[in-house]
């Protein structure tokens, strides 16, 4: 995802723009609502969000943002597994030294909501 | 498993392919299939030109002085209001209210002008770029991925209907309706909310709900549509129709 990402979102951006494809596979918007920070309930905002982490540090510039809106546009928006279960899974995996799998993350995300 | 790869396909194997596909060929046969998939969009299949998006302004239902339908518009895709602008003159707008009269008559009559999406756009015929497109199901577009802003479509418009973005909008854009600096835009039938299958737009909503009733939006190639049922009742004028765009916005009463 690193090394493809522009590619993917190239060519999902065509299906988009021109076919009507709207889906969450096939949306940035989607992408950011769940990458957003939590601080700045952006991508870009600081240094430390999302796509600005990495694009300073490889020295690219990032344009997408100049139309796109690089926020969700409510933070009730953000999708409830990604924010708050990934941050769950992180803690308890640090916590407890084990793998957490698939159906522990959903279990939480269900108690989460 | 580098030693199966090896090996050339196997006659058996070649054969139980060949029939595989005649039988997948066969279940797609009849027409009907097709005919179905073609007209029950799902989210991840693209738009077809088995719809054609258009529009129906009632001049005669269109209220003096009311503006409601701009404001949704500007509402809905972020765009300023001009008067809010600093620079009133070329802010853009994508929807705009006319007051017309006839000089001989004084017969006033007032009506919302934007795209006309026309089946055949000027303004894709002149994009040097590509980036002034028509959509399948008839919506005129421009991918500002590859526009360079060189406004050649404005000029080509006869409608005035697209305008430039000539300042940053600093973050200020919807999620939904990404727009930027230096490249053009226009009214896009809120193709946003067309893709969410809500088959109405901005302006068609404020209208309704300020009880004018002067717009309908719809499918032009379904004839059991509002939109079909009433051009085929009342008598409508595409504008400028002696350039023989065929346009997707109708008006009645002009």
């Amino acid at each position: 995802m690193r090394r493809n990402h522009m590619k993917l979102l190239m060519h999902h951006r065509d299906e988009t723009v021109h076919e009507g494809v709207r889906t969450k596979k096939y949306s940035l918007k989607q992408c950011i609502n769940c990458h957003a920070s939590k601080e700045t309930g952006s991508v870009t905002a600081a240094k430390d969000n999302f796509c600005v982490s990495c694009h300073s540090y490889a020295a690219v510039k990032i344009d997408c943002f100049d139309c796109h809106s690089s926020k969700p546009q409510s933070s009730a928006m953000m999708h409830p597994l990604s924010v708050e279960g990934a941050h769950l899974k992180h803690q308890m995996a640090a916590q407890a030294g084990v793998q957490v799998s698939v159906k522990d993350m959903a279990a939480m995300a269900e108690g989460v909501k | 498993m580098s030693e199966i790869n090896k090996q050339p396909a196997s006659e058996d194997r070649r054969r139980f392919m060949g029939t595989a596909a005649a039988v997948a060929g066969l279940a797609i046969a009849p027409g009907v299939l097709l005919y179905e998939v073609a007209h029950s969009k799902s989210d991840d299949v693209g738009v077809s030109n088995q719809t054609r998006w258009g529009m129906l302004v009632d001049s005669t239902k269109c209220a003096t002085g009311c503006n409601d339908c701009v404001t949704a518009c500007s509402t809905e895709n972020g765009w300023q209001m001009p008067e809010q602008s600093k620079h009133p003159r070329q802010a853009p707008q994508w929807i705009r209210k006319l007051e017309l009269e006839d000089p001989l008559s004084q017969v006033k009559t007032s009506l919302p002008m934007m795209c006309q999406h026309c089946a055949e756009p000027p303004c894709v015929d002149v994009c040097p770029t590509g980036a002034s497109f028509k959509r399948a199901d008839g919506i005129v577009l421009v991918d500002r991925h590859i526009c360079i802003g060189c406004r050649y479509c404005m000029m080509a418009c006869p409608y005035k209907a697209r305008s430039l973005v000539h300042e940053p909008l600093n973050d200020t854009q919807k999620q939904d309706v990404p727009r930027g600096i230096g490249c053009v835009e226009s009214c896009t039938f809120c193709v946003q909310k067309v893709d969410r299958g809500d088959g109405t737009t901005a302006c068609v909503e404020a209208c309704t709900a300020a009880g004018h009733n002067a717009l309908v939006f719809g499918d032009l190639n379904d004839a059991e549509s509002e939109i079909s049922k009433l051009l085929r009742t009342l008598p409508t004028k595409e504008v400028r129709a002696d350039l023989n765009l065929n346009l997707g916005v109708r008006y009645h009463g002009i």
